[in-house]
This record gives C-alpha cells, sequence and structure tokens, in this order.
C-alpha cells in the first residue's frame, strides 16, 4: 500500500521535472533568442591577467546558434525524461539548471566577450559571507534552534571587524573582533531564549532590531565622525603557489585571501565536527529530539 | 513526568475555583472592577518596558558623548550636571519632536493663528503619519498572531502591494477619486493578501512552515521590486532614476491640511484607526473571528469543533497579507504619491515588536504603533537638535521587545510579583516555542 | 543470596493521589517479574521511582541487598537498572550505533567517535542475546519492534542487569510480541533480571515467573503463573472494591440510531487498530465498549466522529451514510461527542465557558447571525447551562483553565448533551473525576437515552460500564470480543474478554 503510494509520488515528481525542463528550453527561446542578431557572436574568456600556466583560447561562437543549441539539449532532456526518466534525475536537474545559466550568459555576452574565469572568481568572493553565515545556520538547525538572528550577528560582527580591526590595525584583531560580536549577539539569543524562555523567533527578531540600532547608531557616532576607525586594513591575496597558475581553477579557487581559504577549511571541519566527534553526536541528537539524553 | 503536572493541576484547579467562589462570597471586588484592575496591571509591564527602555537610551546618549567625559574630567559635579543637560536636550528634543511643545500648542491655539497652530502642532501631525503604516503592518502580524500564525512576511507583502497600488495609482487615468482611490487601495490589499496566502496554502496543503516560506516570499518580493522599479526596469519613471511614474492626483488619499505640503498627515491615520476596529470587530464579534481564534489557540479542537483548520490558515495568512499591503498602500498614495526602488522601511519587520507590544490586541497594536511612530519622529527632531543619530530608535525599540518577551527581566528589575497564568503573550505554538 | 532487587513500603503521595501504597517488591536474578495493572494503578509510577525520575516519600530500595537510594537515571544506570520507556527514546535520524553510544561514547584519538569500536561491541550484544539488529541501519527506518531491541542494546551496552520493559508489547504485533518474548528468555538464561510491565494478561501467564498485581497504587497481591489463570488475574486486577450504581430503569430500544458495517480504521502509526467491527446502537439505550485501553476504542470513536479516516466498512448515523463525512456534517446529523482527552480536544482553555459551550455550534442560530456572533444569545445559553449543569465557575467569563477537570468535564457534558441529538459518543466520560462528577455525569448520559438517544459510552473502567450500559460490548485487539447484555455481564466473564479469551 505504502509502496504503491510512494512510487506514484515518485512518478509524479519525475513527470514534473521533466516538463520543468521543457519549460526551461522553452525559455530559452524565448526569452534569449530574440535578443540576439542574426550576425552577433559571443566570446567566452578564460584568462586571468595573472601569470598562469598556459593560455586558454578565447571562445567564440555565434550567439544565436548557440543558444538554439543549448535549447535543443535541455528539450532532449526533457523529452528524455517524461518518456523514460533518467535514473540520476538530480544530477540532470543540476545539468540543465548550468546550461540555462550558460544560456543566460550567452545571451547577456552577445556581440561582447565576457571573462568566465573572473566572474567564477568573483561569484565565490560573494559567496564567501553567504557560506559562513550558513554554516552558523547549520549548526543552529542541527541542534534545534531556530536562528532567525543571523542578521544581526553578521551586522554586529562587521562593525565589531571594522571598529577593532582599524585600531588595532590587524587583520587578525579585528577577525577575532568580528567573532565576539556575533557571538556576543548569539549569547543574548542563548540567554532570551533558554534563561527566560523566550520564543526563539522573537528573540532572534529582538536581536536583529537591537544589532541594527547598535551598528548604525554607534556608526555614526564614532566611524563616520573619526574615519580612522572606520578603515581596518584588508586581507592580501595570497595565490597558492602553484595552483594557482592553473588556468580557470587556479585564479577562480586559489588565488583568494586567507579567509577564503579559512572558509573551505571550515566547512570541512564542521562537517568532521558534526559527524564524527561526540559533540557533533550529542547535537544532532538533540536538535532531533531532546529527549533521549537524560 | 507529565503525569505528575497532570495529577497536580487536577488537585490545584479546583482549589483555584474554591478560591474564586470564597471570593465571591465575601464580595470583595465587584467583577467589572476587578476586570478593570487586572487590565491596569496588564499594561505595568508594557509600560515599565518602555521606560527601562528610554533610561538605557539616555544611558547610551551620555556614555557615547564626548563632552560628557570631558566635564567629567573637571569634576565628578560639573560631569553629572553635563550628563544630566546632554540627556535633557537629547530627550526634550525628542519629545517635542514627537509630541511637539506643550507651551508652543497652547499659546498658539490661543493665538488663534492657522499658521502658528500648524507649526505647533507639526511634531504630533508627523508622529501620527509614520504610525499609520506601522497600524497597519502591526494588525497584519497581530492577526496572525491570533490565528496561531508567525508571519515573518509583512515586508514583502508591503512591497508586492506598493507595487500593485503604485501601479493601478499610476496607469489608470481619467477615473474619479471616488473610484480611483479605493480601487488602488484595495489593488494593495489583494497584492498583499495574495503574498500572504501563498504560505498559508503551502502550510494548509504541505504542512511547510510559514516563518521559512514568509522570509522566502520575502527575498522574491524584494528581487521583484528592485527589478520592476530598476532605471531601465518595466516600472520604471524612465528619467534614468529607479522610481515609478507619479500617481494620478484621483488616487491621493486626501490631506488634513491640503493646503500646507510640509504637513503630510493624511487620512491614512483614519483609515488605519478604522480597520483597526475593524480587525477587532472580525476577530471578536464574527463566527470568522472565532474560528481564527480557535484555530490559533488549539487546532485539535478547533477541528473537533467542525472547523476546517486548512481554510482558516489560509484566510487567516491572506487577511494578514492584505493588512501588510495596506500599509504600503496608504504610505504610496498619502505620503509618498510614487514608489522608490529602495523602499525599505523596516515597518514588516517592525511591526513583529508592534504585534508582541500590543499583545496581539488591534487596540494595542494602534497604541505601540503611535508609540513606534513617535520614537521614529522623535529621533528625527532629536538628530536635528541634539545631533544623537535615529538609530538610537532601533536600540530602544528592540530593547522594549527583549523586555516585553521576557517579562521576568523586568519583573526582577522592579522586585514585581509572579502573575496569574492566564497574563501569558499570545504567539505561535511550535517552533522555538517552550 | 539477596535478592537482586528489593522494594520496601514504598510509598509515593503526588497532591490528591496516593500513587504508591507502601509497595513490596523482590526480584531474583535471572527472573521475570510482571507487574499486572490496569492504568493508574500506580506501575509506571513504581517503576520511574526504581529509575529514579520520581522519589519515594517512604520506603527503601535494596540493590543486592544493599539499601541504595536513587536520585536520578544515571544513578540508576550505575546501579545496572535500566529501563525501555513505552515511547522510545531513539533519535530516528541516527544509526543504531549512535543512538546505542550517545551518552557513552567511544572515543578515539582524544575526540574521533569510535564507531567501528561501538558497532562491534553492539554486534556482540546483539549476538549474544539473538537480537538481530544491524548496527549500521538508521533507526527510522526500522521497524517498531526492532527499534525496541535496540532500547534494550542501549541498556546492554551499559552494563545493565535488571531491566524495566514498560508495557512493551503495547505498541508491537503479535509476531513482534512473539520475538520479544524469545529475546527476554535469552536474557534471563543469562543472567539479566527482568522487570516487565503490562496489562495483559496472556503475556503474563507465557512469560513471566512471578507476578505482582496492583490496583489503585497498592499491591493486591502476588503469585505465579502456575497457581493463577487469566480469570483469577482478571478479578484481581479488576478489584471490586466500589461498587457504582446508577440509578435507571430499564431501556427501551428503538430503531437503530447508529450502524457500523466491517469497519477497518488505522491507528496513528499506520497499523490496524480497528479491523472489521461490526455493530448497532439503537434509540433509547446505552451500548457500553469496553476493553483494556489501547484495543482500538479510541479510534473506533474518532473514526465515527469523522476525526480519522475510515479504511473500509461503513458507518451509518440514523439512515444516513456518514463513513468519512466531515466532523461538522457528522454533528449536524446530530452527534454529540465526549472527546476521550477533555482538554486537549474539548476545550480551548484560554476561552470563557461561554464560548466553550457554543464550541460546534457557534456559527448556528441563535448564537450566530450570518457572520455575526451574538454574544447576548451565547450569554444567556452560558448562564443557562451553567444553572442546569450545576457547572461551578465563578462566572461564564472564567476561562475553564480555571476550573477543576470535574467543572471542565461538565462544560463539555453541558455543550454535547444540551443539544437535541440522535447519537451521544461519550468516550472516558468519568476519567480522573470526583465521585459527585461521575454520578452527576453518569445520570446525565441515563436522562439522554431515555429521552430517545442512542448512547455509546467508551470506558476501560469496568465499573463504569457495567452501571451504565443496557449492553456491553468488549473490545480486543480491534475486534470486538463479544456482547453481553447487562443483565448477565459478571466481572469475571467480561475480565475474560477483555483479556482476549473468547470462550466466555
Amino acid at each position: 500500500m505504502t509502496l504503491i503510494r510512494t512510487s506514484a509520488k515518485a512518478q509524479r515528481r519525475a513527470r514534473t521535472l521533466g516538463i520543468v525542463f521543457l519549460v526551461f528550453a522553452v525559455a530559452i527561446v524565448l526569452l534569449f533568442v530574440p535578443g540576439a542578431n542574426a550576425g552577433q557572436t559571443t566570446t567566452f574568456g578564460f584568462n586571468e591577467a595573472r601569470g598562469q600556466a598556459f593560455v586558454i583560447p578565447d571562445l567564440v561562437f555565434p550567439t544565436q546558434a548557440g543558444l538554439y543549441l543549448m535549447a535543443t539539449l535541455v528539450a532532449f532532456a526533457g523529452a528524455y525524461q517524461l518518456a523514460h526518466g533518467f535514473k540520476r534525475q538530480n544530477v540532470v536537474l543540476g545539468i540543465v539548471a548550468g546550461v540555462s545559466v550558460l544560456a543566460f550568459l550567452t545571451w547577456a555576452a552577445r556581440g561582447q566577450s565576457m571573462n568566465l574565469t573572473g566572474m567564477l572568481k568573483s561569484s565565490l568572493l560573494r559567496a564567501i559571507p553567504i557560506i559562513l553565515a550558513a554554516l552558523s545556520g547549520i549548526m543552529c538547525e542541527r541542534c534545534g534552534i531556530v536562528n532567525i538572528g543571523i542578521e544581526g550577528m553578521m551586522l554586529m560582527g562587521a562593525f565589531m571587524a571594522a571598529l577593532i580591526g582599524s585600531v588595532a590595525g590587524s587583520v587578525w584583531v579585528g577577525t577575532l573582533g568580528a567573532m565576539l560580536g556575533g557571538a556576543l549577539m548569539s549569547g543574548l539569543l542563548a540567554v532570551l531564549a533558554i534563561k527566560y524562555k523566550v520564543n526563539q523567533v522573537v528573540a532572534g527578531t529582538a536581536i536583529n532590531i537591537l544589532a541594527t540600532g547598535v551598528t548604525s547608531y554607534f556608526s555614526s557616532r564614532y566611524l563616520q565622525k573619526y574615519q580612522a576607525l572606520n578603515t581596518p586594513p584588508t586581507f592580501a591575496a595570497i595565490p597558492l603557489p602553484g595552483l594557482s597558475r592553473i588556468p580557470i581553477i587556479g585564479p577562480a579557487l586559489f588565488d583568494h585571501t586567507l579567509l577564503v581559504y579559512l572558509t573551505f577549511i571550515l566547512v570541512i571541519v564542521i562537517q568532521l565536527m558534526l559527524f564524527y566527534t561526540r559533540w557533533g553526536l550529542r547535537t544532532r541528537a538533540v536538535g532531533e529530539h531532546p529527549t533521549p539524553l537524560v | 513526568m507529565d503525569r505528575k503536572t497532570a495529577a497536580e493541576s487536577n488537585v490545584k484547579a479546583p482549589e483555584r475555583a474554591l478560591g474564586d467562589e470564597a471570593d465571591r462570597v465575601r464580595g470583595r471586588l465587584p467583577r467589572g472592577r476587578r476586570r478593570t484592575r487586572g487590565r491596569l496591571r496588564s499594561l505595568v509591564i508594557p509600560f515599565l518596558a518602555i521606560v527601562t527602555a528610554l533610561i538605557i537610551g539616555a544611558l547610551v546618549i551620555v556614555f557615547t558623548d564626548e563632552t560628557v567625559y570631558a566635564a567629567f574630567g573637571d569634576g565628578v559635579g560639573r560631569g553629572v550636571a553635563r550628563a544630566s543637560s546632554v540627556i535633557t536636550r537629547a530627550y526634550g528634543a525628542f519629545f517635542s519632536g514627537a509630541l511637539g511643545n506643550p507651551v508652543r500648542i497652547i499659546t498658539a491655539l490661543f493665538s488663534g493663528q492657522g499658521t502658528q497652530i500648524r507649526r505647533a502642532i507639526y511634531p504630533l501631525t508627523e508622529t501620527i503619519r509614520i504610525s499609520t503604516p506601522y497600524i497597519f503592518a502591526g494588525l497584519a502580524v497581530a492577526l496572525g498572531f491570533q490565528g496561531g500564525l508567525f508571519n515573518i512576511g509583512a515586508e514583502g507583502q508591503y512591497f508586492v502591494a506598493g507595487l500593485v497600488t503604485v501601479f493601478v495609482g499610476y496607469a489608470v487615468t481619467g477615473l474619479p477619486g471616488i473610484i480611483h482611490l479605493p480601487l488602488a487601495l484595495l489593488a494593495g490589499a489583494v497584492g498583499g493578501g495574495i503574498w500572504g496566502a501563498i504560505p498559508g496554502l503551502l502550510k494548509a496543503k504541505t504542512g511547510a512552515h510559514e516563518v521559512i516560506n514568509t522570509i522566502m516570499m520575502n527575498y522574491i518580493a524584494f528581487r521583484l521590486a528592485e527589478f520592476m522599479l530598476d532605471a531601465n526596469g518595466p516600472m520604471a519613471r524612465g528619467d534614468g532614476r529607479p522610481v515609478s511614474p507619479e500617481i494620478q492626483p484621483s488616487a491621493y488619499l486626501p490631506q488634513f491640511f491640503p493646503n500646507q505640503i510640509e504637513i503630510r498627515v493624511n487620512t491614512g491615520f483614519l483609515l488605519a484607526l478604522a480597520v483597526a476596529v475593524l480587525v477587532w470587530w472580525l476577530l471578536y464579534k464574527t463566527t470568522l473571528g472565532y474560528e481564527i481564534r480557535t484555530v490559533g489557540a488549539n487546532p485539535r479542537a478547533a477541528r473537533y469543533a467542525g472547523m476546517s483548520v486548512a481554510r482558516t490558515v489560509v484566510i487567516t495568512m491572506a487577511l494578514s497579507g492584505a493588512l501588510a499591503g495596506l500599509s504600503a498602500s496608504t504610505d504610496i498614495l498619502g505620503v509618498l504619491h510614487f514608489m522608490p526602488n529602495a523602499f525599505s522601511s523596516g515597518y514588516g519587520f517592525d511591526a513583529i515588536a508592534l504585534a508582541l507590544l500590543g499583545k496581539s490586541h488591534p487596540f494595542g497594536v494602534v497604541l505601540a504603533s503611535l508609540l513606534f511612530g513617535a520614537l521614529r519622529a522623535g529621533a528625527q527632531n532629536m538628530q536635528g537638535i541634539a545631533q544623537v543619530p535615529v538609530d538610537l530608535t532601533s536600540i530602544v525599540q528592540g530593547l522594549i521587545i527583549v523586555f516585553i518577551a521576557a517579562p521576568e527581566i523586568i519583573r526582577k528589575l522592579y522586585r514585581l510579583r509572579q502573575p496569574v497564568a492566564s497574563d501569558e503573550l499570545v504567539t505561535v505554538r511550535g517552533w522555538g516555542g517552550a | 543470596m539477596p535478592p537482586v532487587l528489593q522494594l520496601r513500603g514504598i510509598t509515593k503521595r503526588f497532591p490528591g493521589v496516593l500513587a504508591n501504597d507502601h509497595i513490596d517488591l523482590e526480584l531474583e536474578e535471572g527472573q521475570v517479574l510482571a507487574l499486572l495493572g490496569e492504568n493508574g494503578a500506580g506501575k509506571s509510577t513504581l517503576m520511574n521511582i526504581l529509575y529514579g525520575l520520581y522519589h519515594p516519600d517512604e520506603g527503601e530500595i535494596y540493590i543486592r541487598g544493599e539499601k541504595v537510594s536513587i536520585h536520578g537515571p544515571s544513578d540508576a544506570i550505575r546501579l545496572g537498572i535500566g529501563m525501555v520507556h513505552q515511547h522510545f527514546m531513539l533519535v530516528p535520524v541516527l544509526t543504531v550505533t549512535e543512538n546505542v553510544m550517545l551518552g557513552m561514547e567511544s572515543i578515539r584519538n582524544g575526540m574521533v567517535l569510535d564507531r567501528t569500536k561501538a558497532s562491534k561491541r553492539i554486534r556482540e550484544i546483539s549476538d549474544q542475546y539473538g537480537l538481530e539488529v544491524d548496527p549500521e541501519a538508521t533507526v527510522e527506518d526500522l521497524p517498531v519492534g526492532i527499534q525496541q531491541r535496540v532500547e534494550i542494546i542501549k541498556l546492554l551496552y551499559r552494563n545493565a542487569d535488571i531491566l524495566i520493559l514498560d508495557e512493551p508489547t503495547a505498541v508491537l504485533t503479535p509476531q513482534e510480541v512473539t520475538g520479544l518474548i524469545r529475546v527476554v528468555r535469552s536474557l534471563v538464561a543469562q543472567g539479566k533480571s527482568v522487570v516487565f510491565i503490562s496489562h495483559k494478561l496472556k503475556e503474563v501467564l507465557e512469560l513471566s515467573d512471578r507476578i505482582v498485581v496492583l490496583r489503585r497504587g497498592r499491591s493486591v497481591g502476588s503469585t505465579t503463573p502456575e497457581e493463577s489463570d487469566e480469570r483469577s488475574l482478571a478479578s484481581m486486577m479488576v478489584g471490586r472494591d466500589v461498587i457504582l450504581e446508577v440509578p435507571k430503569g430499564p431501556a427501551h430500544p428503538g430503531d437503530v440510531v447508529l450502524d457500523v458495517q466491517d469497519l477497518v480504521v488505522k491507528g496513528d502509526q499506520e497499523k490496524v487498530a480497528v479491523s472489521g467491527i461490526s455493530f448497532q446502537v439503537r434509540g433509547g439505550e446505552i451500548v457500553g465498549a469496553a476493553g483494556v485501553q489501547g484495543n482500538g476504542q479510541t479510534e473506533l470513536v474518532e473514526a465515527i466522529t469523522g476525526l480519522r479516516p475510515v479504511e473500509s466498512g461503513r458507518v451509518m448515523i440514523g439512515g444516513h451514510d456518514v463513513t468519512n463525512a466531515s466532523p461538522r456534517a457528522i454533528t449536524e446529523f446530530g452527534t454529540a461527542h465526549v472527546p476521550e482527552d477533555r482538554q486537549r480536544d474539548g476545550l480551548v482553555l484560554s476561552y470563557s465557558v461561554a464560548h466553550n459551550v457554543i464550541l460546534n455550534t457557534y456559527y448556528v442560530p441563535p448564537f450566530a447571525r450570518g457572520p455575526l456572533m451574538q454574544e447576548t444569545a451565547v450569554a444567556r445559553q452560558a448562564d443557562q447551562l451553567i444553572a442546569q449543569f450545576d457547572v461551578r465557575t465563578p462566572s461564564p467569563q472564567t476561562p475553564v483553565a480555571n476550573l477543576s477537570g470535574g467543572n471542565q468535564q461538565k462544560v463539555i457534558v453541558a455543550r454535547e448533551l444540551s443539544r437535541p441529538v440522535q447519537l451521544t459518543l461519550a468516550s472516558q466520560p468519568t476519567r480522573g473525576l470526583d465521585v459527585g462528577s461521575i454520578e452527576y455525569i453518569h445520570a446525565q448520559l441515563v436522562k439522554k437515552r431515555d429521552e430517545g438517544a442512542a448512547v455509546l459510552v467508551v470506558s476501560a473502567e469496568l465499573d463504569e460500564v457495567m452501571a451504565l450500559a443496557d449492553r456491553i460490548l468488549v473490545m480486543y485487539e480491534g475486534r470486538i470480543m463479544g456482547t453481553l447484555d447487562a443483565t448477565e455481564a459478571t466481572r469475571e466473564r467480561l475480565g475474560l474478554l477483555m483479556a482476549g479469551v473468547a470462550t466466555a
């Protein structure tokens, strides 16, 4: 009985996915193709200015033809999915999403050239704060806490980093300051939620408002007046020897500041901590079901 | 453990009932007066929360004022004097910015001169103007709380409603005001309502938590507005600025002082008060309100009583979204007359504070909104005159929420007695709740 | 050799309730001791005392002849006492190994979890006692019976040698019960001692070496399977100290009002809770559904009232097919329902008495006119019902949370029985109430019968069913074991039926 039900569900999902793929294909044709003139070409560059091991030639192709090719690819995926169904649906979904993004880029770079490597690099840079905040979210969710206040914690961290970093003139002291600022706010959340039994969502909201107030108040009182307090040193990029000279992934992944590398390491460390230590086991247990730990 | 508490409560309850019975026999306070006293007592915590937050705000002002430190360098007496003069100046500016200068108002009233009176009451009108969208947004969140739902999406509903309202405002032409204005308001309510109903529907159909979904709907709304109102966006004015076109005058909410542009208070405030009464009436006088509150208080009992919990959840979220939408509509039709790209007001998030502060009661929300309006208006003046950054209000607001949500802190601070259980704050169950 | 475990004069009072009254107990090594008793007899309280969750007001605990005091589960575990709760304390998303090691993790290199070591130990334990548990499996994928074994492994992993199993068969299928019995045999064969809490006579007779029967917090006897049978155990369990008498005349059954045919209903864990029940209730009669709790009564009532989906079969009320109709539609067909869990289902505790007495009629005149509530009519109704049903409340505006349990129940009874209905369903209508309230509610149900309504009373209390009902049907494992006329029903016959013995 249940078996039949789940497979019906799976079937529905498979069908929906196929239709979604087809919609993507149609969207590529309808949204992007009309924008490109017949003779236009798209150029994707892969080279960064700094010395890399060897140079990859730019990829130049006619925009319209490229878009049609991508649309066909996606449409084929959709048709196959509807007719037979892929085994590894999620992989195909990823590929379709990737091709669709590529189609968008092809359209955006019509008649000009775009450096894909540079774009990858800046994407990663912009992803770093989100990754770190998500790690915070993961730890909270795993132990069963709804942390709406991450935004406020980040604000406080940014403020402390600017202030303390400027005063100390050290990126490391500034980083410590940021951690302290975030920890201060999450400590407040913990006190409110545990000691005073405040609903976690309410406490998180309060923290966001409070952090907004405190940081903007002090920044307009001091940081704007004394610019010296708001000129923290910044981490310099440290290209990893050898690795950074690999074309494409070198500049994208291995030509960054220490904080970026630290983020890579933190992702792994937190994974290990959550799944391979006593602390992690207990945290996950508490998050799922607090009673077993009597 | 449960068994124990159950056993205990079984026994305690009759004692309590007996106590009440005994009170009645002894003829203590008549019921009506006791209830008034109870209501007054329930105001103690919010009042002390506000006072405490303002005191801490004052301390922040003093501790961040260099002249105070300098004066303390000249001696403690000087320092104290300087500190108190700094506070008086800041909070003086704050209160006169929020409420006006009473002396000036009275003299102006006696002088009978229109200009003087208008100048004197200007701060008060600003407070009222700012509190207007607050009332709507606060009602939105409060209504959700009453139905057991946490609508964090008021901000997103506000954005979507803003887009819809402003579109109806500028794109529809040639209508008389009596039709155009209600149409624009309705458009905002419907836009916000749909935006709120979607997470409601998701919750009713799949059980997906509304906190997550309203937050996600916020992001969609923010980016949608950014896209529509981008300098080259579909709803941009076309002169290179990231703002919408001006709405037709036929969609303006009438001003109280149409000849005085600087006085921005408008009939939107009356609308807000009327809607607050309407929400109160809906919640406490209609069967739908009874259903909303029952689902909020005990969904199992609601099901037992034959109510459709899913339907009620969707309706509650739609109404909540509509209220949040009206917040944007009144702001645009009454004050701005167009929609800027950077429209972030924080109303949607402050609204959570308002609902908490007003204990999810419509009239409580009105009072809380007036307070927050006063805080914002006063802070503007405080920044202008005493150079204290406006952001002090966020600190004070944040503290007020903390104190209201954790009344234990206030009770400890002022050595108050423990309350009766029924004084508990109305919020949502589940997530993060104890 | 002193007994492994000895309790002497354990007494535990909760406000107003004497949960354990000078209970003595002895458990020998390698023995299975069954604690038998109805719900509320004090079995769980006693075991929670042993496990350190409660502290006894009087009495002593001896482990292997040494007096001990147990202040918490950690003390109990240190003394070798382990408990498998009725509701498992497992984390569904973790593996068996992770669940077992949780709180007592093996660590290597100072901080890394040593899963290999732990799972090796679990495999050893599993093999030693024939538990057949895969350490690498994720708990949520395991059937309930295996999850229970994981709980047992948790105890053995912590070197417990006194194992308390709290109603272990309540959640198991018959096949799983057989497996559990095998496991328990293997445990005691290798020197462990087991306390087995149950209210199911057959299992107790099959499994235990000694049986202690508790009733109303007192130990009413100690026996062995050899010198007792289901009949004697049932009568010990049910007792006969209070005889309730409900003044009522003979019934005059009329037309069939409630007609249930081949009803199948699933319980919360997708387990079939009601398996093909058919019965009828006529107007003017009270039918009592007796049975030990958890034999499908709750699901039966929920299915009739539309709160739980019907898998198959048919429910007719007054000639209308109401199978899988909405709760409101069923109410509107003239059904009153006094729910089993009055605080969770039957009341909104924060609402006033007045707003609770209209909980399911709030939308019809005179309480509503169109979409508008008519507060005056509501208040009038509340005043009238408070007077008529003798609800002791300071005012109609008092939140029901402030009323006593008895008065809370009277609010529900007032709401349900004041309506003109053809069918009244009452689940555990007097559980936990004082004698005065019980008598009052019984009288109201009889009155409803005399007005011509069909009344179905579900109760775990035999006295109540016998006193109230004109006909008694006994439920056992989702089926009706037998239907007796009130005049021919004796405690012994009912007890046997309740225990699943068909030849009564």
